[in-house]
């Protein structure tokens, strides 16, 4: 039952704390261009605000477009159970969750487009028929990558494979995965429409790729996009933190433990949060077509991470 | 420190030596490309200073110091004077696409994998992962040679040959004796020097760097 309680808990943070770790990004990014920025409960109350807002939906639209937001949401919200947070252990932790894993992200993907296509505006096409193409590559690298870890680690799920890490020292296990690590960087950057491949503030049309997508969305719907957005980053950096730092994780039951735990992982992710907004600052937006070079380096990186784990083991 | 976490930190400054060589290849910008040589042989330094260090080979340490003010300090300068001097395009023109000479770079590594995986030197070396990047460094100089367009960048994937070179002397046999590194490390400077003239003498004969110009010399 305190297991249950305890991963309970552990999933309930990452769905609460998402918002807050967008909050950052933008606040590190408002700081970089001499602005204040919002404040902490400025992004919990943009959420809250949303709901009670009149929706405005297009008469063409189909049940496809009520849908999306739901299946969205609670596609991500298993995506959230199946990453370990504080424990080495997670909600819905499995042999194989890697494949679901990226897979359940498909498929809230998968709807998105739809729901972009289904209200017939140039936009919703452009913006739909671009993430497809970039998540075609995208997909490829970040399931090699973690494929290379799975191998190395002997084990085909995350809390597998973060146990295994946690028991050797930083340098040795580096070695191995720093060539994952970029790769899965990349990968994180692109999905959660990050500045080298989208822009996240803007709504200038030929650049906008996530924006695009949701840009007939208001109300109800669109605090839930949003909100599952900010959670698919959140669990995208907590996957980074866990997979390759993944030291200081929980692993005896006294409440102590826990505390350390809570406060290491929020080291952890809002140090990789200032990763990423150091990368949306110091980099201009790429050209659309320049995109796939990037991930053509996220695919190489994460091929020669697997071809470097069966080498160095020969 | 104690020696196995050197030898892992040595493994782990190989493995991004192996990234920033990528980088080299990946990245679109001339003055990129020569900022990720000095990283490249800064990383080299390091990891000759780390081997000193290690096996208490002090001549190495010289030899790293000799590669940090030369390769990381010198000849990046002397590539962005000559850059700037000439006013060559800012962009890297290359015969393919950085997809497919990135898809060349990893089809090469995997070669240079294959083919030294019977070479597991009996000696005590911690370092026999290192043939294999060596060699995968040199490689992808050669690639580097072969796909750019302009002078400036094949003198670029040279170096980066040379880098591989020193690699490998380094991690399979402790290094050369220092006169002959010393001689090397000279050569190199003065090679870099004398390829700034030749591309000053190529550019006032053709009116631009781009080597395909040279094709009309054919008789």
């Amino acid at each position: 039952m305190t297991k249950f309680l305890l991963l309970f808990f552990q999933w309930l943070l990452l769905v609460a704390l998402a918002p807050s770790v967008s909050w950052f990004i933008k606040r590190m990014k408002a700081a970089s261009q001499n602005r204040r920025g919002p404040t902490l409960v400025q992004v919990y109350a943009d959420l809250i605000k949303l709901f009670p807002k009149e929706m405005v939906v297009s008469q063409t639209a189909s049940w496809i477009f009520h849908v999306m937001p739901f299946i969205l949401l609670a596609s991500t919200f298993v995506v959230a159970a199946l990453v370990p947070v504080l424990w080495t252990d997670s909600f819905l932790g499995f042999t194989g969750d890697i494949i679901v894993f990226v897979y359940l992200l498909g498929l809230g993907r998968f709807f998105l487009a739809l729901a972009a296509l289904d209200t017939g505006t140039t936009f919703g096409g452009m913006g739909s028929s671009r993430e497809m193409a970039l998540s075609s590559l995208g997909e490829l690298a970040l399931l090699l990558a973690f494929f290379s870890l799975g191998v190395y680690a002997h084990a085909f799920s995350f809390a597998g494979i973060m146990t295994h890490f946690a028991a050797h020292g930083p340098m040795e296990v580096l070695f191995f995965t720093n060539l994952a690590f970029g790769a899965i960087l990349i990968v994180t950057l692109a999905e959660t429409a990050r500045i080298p491949v989208d822009n996240p503030a803007t709504h200038l049309e030929l650049t906008m790729i996530h924006e695009a997508m949701i840009l007939e969305y208001s109300g109800k719907y669109l605090a839930l996009i949003e909100w599952s957005h900010q959670i698919k980053q959140l669990v995208f950096l907590s996957l980074l933190a866990n997979l390759f730092l993944p030291w200081g994780i929980f692993n005896v039951p006294t409440t102590t433990a826990l505390g350390w735990s809570v406060l290491v992982y929020l080291v952890k992710i809002f140090f990789l949060a200032f990763v990423v907004g150091w990368i949306e600052i110091h980099s201009a937006k790429l050209r659309l077509f320049r995109v796939p070079d990037l991930f053509a380096i996220a695919f190489v990186l994460a091929i020669l991470s697997l071809l470097g784990q069966l080498m160095f083991r020969g | 420190m104690s020696s196995e976490s050197i030898v892992h930190l040595v493994h782990f400054l190989g493995m991004l030596l192996l990234i920033t060589s990528l980088g080299i290849i990946a990245s679109p910008l001339l003055s990129a490309c020569i900022r990720f040589y000095a990283m490249h042989s800064f990383l080299l330094s390091l990891i000759t200073l780390a081997i000193a260090y290690n096996h208490h080979l002090w001549h190495l340490g010289i030899s790293a110091l000799l590669t940090f003010l030369l390769k990381v300090i010198a000849i990046p300068q002397i590539f962005f004077a000559i850059s700037r001097k000439i006013g060559v395009r800012k962009e890297v023109e290359s015969y393919i696409n950085i997809p497919s000479s990135l898809f060349l770079a990893v089809i090469l590594i995997f070669v240079s994998f294959y083919v030294t995986a019977g070479a597991k030197t009996g000696s005590a070396l911690s370092s026999w992962e290192f043939l294999p990047i060596a060699i995968a460094t040199v490689f992808l100089g050669m690639l580097v040679m072969t796909t750019r367009k302009k002078a400036i960048t094949q003198v670029l994937g040279l170096l980066l040959m040379e880098n591989g070179l020193f690699l490998m002397g380094i991690t399979m046999t402790f290094g050369m004796p220092l006169l002959v590194e010393l001689g090397i490390l000279f050569d190199v400077l003065v090679g870099i020097i004398m390829m700034g003239i030749f591309i000053f003498k190529i550019r006032s004969a053709f009116e631009g760097i781009d080597v395909d110009d040279m094709t009309v010399l054919k008789g």
